[in-house]
């Protein structure tokens, strides 16, 4: 199935470049970080990524990892946000304040509230089918019932059909098999203060446990740079805390 | 500066006249009553005086933002004569509670000319020239320079203007200014373009044999809406509200509506959307012993022009966009598809509103690069959430904070950043934020409710969460 999509991307940049466009970077996404760049070569846009936060507490963060995914992944296309209600009694409202803070354009986004993860699942394979969004990012409740490996399945071929980033967030740490191309698990971490000891960037362990393609999975402490709408490295702190080091098999 | 737009006939009286600064006018007037302009609301009225006025003649127009035209030809003898219809109307007026003047002359730019600047109601056949003749310049209701430059030449009255000839008066004020001055002394005559509001578009199906099956409902709507299209089309408009009526047999009806992000005729689009409102109706459509009659109405139409199809087209992702919104809109209700809209206060739980998406839009932007304040939380609690917050010192940040049943250390923080309350909103207290993080790198958005040495003790509250 894999080889079919890749011929088919391969006969869609061969058609771009007859038509005289330049041949378009369409497949992939990247996320700023050099290190995780150079280890992944960038995120497949016509795939579900999942997003997990390692526990309740960094689901606030989990969010915004999500939406810096579909940031780099939409580029100024629209976001549409699609969120169980049960998460917004945990972490609150989305704030448009907060989300211009972030660098996205909340004029740009659509956020849409479902009650339960079966109709969450259906208006977002209709988002990602309608091809008009950059990015869809869900948000799901613990563990539902009704995502399980087909329902992934499907969004992942909603996705691959119509070019749209599926980025599913998941409130805690999840061992099930789905389709996703790539699982990440978000930690927060302490930020690198500014003057005054003010807290600084966002700043987040990201661990990638399961990449379907391409690289092995590794970890990266990352912040988000709002103003080039990317993810840069953390800087090891000068004092209290060890860096990560990136996981590499010996032989790479 | 703020002016006057309209004044009331007691503060005409008291000196004052519109184009005056508010200013001015408050310093003559110190209890001078003032309301805002409100222009849509004007014309909406007008509008309504209009539909109205469509029983002294069907051809009937506004002028202006202020005014109204009827064409009466022929319709005189209905209301006793062109006195009746006058005073008819003139009645008709005020009994909506309007001051109107009201004139009727041979042309609708001498009736206007005569109705706002002198005080003829019925000009007698034949006679406009002479009657708009003792009228002042500014009837001809020509820009302000050229009024002043006709006033400089010692023309005052529209006479003194008529009695030049008009090539003269062409090459000193352009062509456009000779025509005004014939068509207000009524030597040339302009129709007035009629107001006619569209007609319903309501377009019905009986049945012989009633139906009860979901496919055939849909069948049946798909012939009704392709039916209806051919109509929008035909007057170049598109629906924004589409009702569907279900007769049942026994007499019950229910009704069910769907709404468009953006007028559409297209039937394809429509259908979908009542096939999704059929399936998540929380009371689903009963049939009972069928339907033998159904009845689409398109209930809101907006002009479409008609579109020529471009086979050479890109996929248009605005459009694609609006038919997601009206598909999920349709299926989960217009509260659960909601856009942000930011709104001019500094209260942050009043700053971004969540609005149904179909909401029309405000001109509005958010600021992205935003750095006059410290930046704000992706999520944000509303209602803030209390917390046990412990601070050292009055205005410091706090130490160390209690949220369900977490203790959270803090380790960096910043602020306070402080937000009064709006003082036309009395009991809001103000309040000081702090942007804080704990020991394991979680940011939140905490605020002290009331300052220190007020009679309450103040309170802690946790508004948002960073990421």
């Amino acid at each position: 199935m894999r080889d079919t999509t890749l011929r088919l991307e391969a006969l869609r940049r061969r058609l771009a470049r007859m038509e005289g466009q330049e041949p378009s970077d369409a497949g992939r996404f990247d996320l700023g970080h050099t290190h995780a760049d150079a280890c992944l070569g960038g995120l497949n846009r016509r795939a579900l990524h999942e997003v997990q936060a390692a526990s309740g507490a960094d689901l606030a963060t989990a969010d915004g990892f999500a939406l810096g995914l579909a940031a780099r992944a939409a580029g100024d296309g629209f976001i549409v946000w699609i969120v169980q209600a049960m998460t917004t009694t945990e972490t609150g409202l989305p704030y448009g304040e907060g989300l211009a803070d972030w660098g996205l354009d909340p004029s740009r986004m659509l956020f849409v509230r479902t009650r339960d993860a079966q109709s969450l699942l259906a208006a977002s394979e209709d988002a990602l089918k309608s091809g008009a969004p950059g990015a869809v990012v869900m948000s799901v409740w613990a563990e539902p019932k009704a995502l399980n490996l087909t329902a992934t399945r499907r969004l992942a071929l909603a996705a691959r059909e119509s070019g749209t980033a599926a980025i599913l967030v998941r409130s805690g740490v999840n061992g099930q098999a789905g389709a996703s191309e790539t699982r990440w698990t978000i930690t927060s971490v302490p930020s690198r203060a500014l003057e005054a000891g003010a807290p600084g960037r966002p700043a987040l362990t990201a661990r990638l446990d399961k990449n379907r393609t391409g690289a092995k999975p590794g970890q990266w402490m990352m912040e988000w740079c709002r103003d080039g709408r990317g993810f840069t490295d953390l800087a090891p702190l000068s004092g209290g805390l060890v860096p990560v080091a990136v996981q590499r098999p010996a032989a790479a | 500066m703020l002016r006057l737009s309209a004044v009331s006939p007691e503060a005409a009286r008291l000196g004052l006249t519109a184009g005056l600064a508010l200013a001015d006018a408050r310093a003559r007037i110190p209890d001078l009553v003032c309301l805002p302009a409100d222009p849509g609301g004007d014309a909406a009225v007008l509008r309504q005086v209009l539909t109205d006025f469509g029983q002294f003649t069907p051809m009937a127009a506004a002028d202006g933002p202020d005014g109204l035209m009827l064409d009466v030809t022929g319709c005189t003898h209905l209301f006793g004569g062109e006195a009746g219809l006058v005073e008819r109307a003139l009645e008709r007026a005020a009994r909506i509670g309007l001051q109107a003047r009201a004139t009727m002359a041979g042309t609708p730019q001498a009736a206007r000319a005569l109705a706002r600047f002198g005080s003829v109601v019925i000009v007698p056949e034949g006679e406009d020239r002479a009657a708009v003749r003792r009228l002042s310049v500014e009837a001809l209701e020509l820009s302000e320079t050229d009024l002043q430059a006709l006033r400089r030449a010692g023309l005052k009255t529209v006479a003194a203007v008529d009695d030049r000839p008009r090539a003269a008066l062409a090459a000193r004020f352009g062509k456009a200014a000779a025509w005004q001055v014939d068509r207000v002394l009524g030597l040339e005559d302009i129709r007035i373009t009629p107001f006619r509001p569209p007609a319903p578009c309501v377009v019905d199906r009986v049945l012989l044999e009633p139906i009860s099956s979901e496919d055939d409902i849909l069948r049946v709507l798909a012939d009704l809406m392709i039916e209806a299209s051919a109509r929008l089309e035909r007057d170049s408009q598109g629906g924004r509200i589409f009702q569907a009526g279900f007769f049942r047999v026994d007499g019950r009806v229910r009704r069910v509506a769907v709404q468009t992000g953006r007028a559409t005729r297209e039937a394809k689009i429509v259908l979908r959307l009542f096939k999704e409102k059929l399936v998540a109706l929380t009371t689903p459509l009963d049939p009972g012993f069928g339907f033998d009659q159904v009845r689409l109405s398109v209930v809101r139409t907006e002009p479409l022009a008609a579109l020529q199809i471009d086979l050479n087209r890109r996929p248009d992702r605005a459009a694609d966009f609006d038919g997601l919104v009206d598909r999920l809109s349709a299926r989960l209700g217009p509260a659960a598809v909601l856009r942000f809209e930011p709104r001019n206060t500094h209260i942050p739980e009043r700053a971004t509103r969540l609005v149904p998406a179909h909401a029309p839009p405000l001109q509005r932007h958010y600021d992205g690069g935003r750095t006059d304040t410290p930046p704000r939380p992706l999520h944000l609690f509303d209602p803030p959430q209390p917390v046990e917050a412990l601070a050292g010192l009055p205005d410091s940040p706090p130490r160390r904070f209690r949220w369900r049943q977490v203790q959270h250390e803090v380790v960096r923080a910043e602020g306070p950043e402080r937000i009064a309350g709006e003082w036309w909103r009395r009991s809001e207290p103000t309040r000081d934020y702090y942007r804080v993080e704990d020991a394991a790198g979680r940011r939140f958005w905490l605020f002290r409710q009331g300052l220190y040495g007020d009679a309450a003790q103040p309170r802690w509250f946790i508004h948002g969460l960073f990421a």
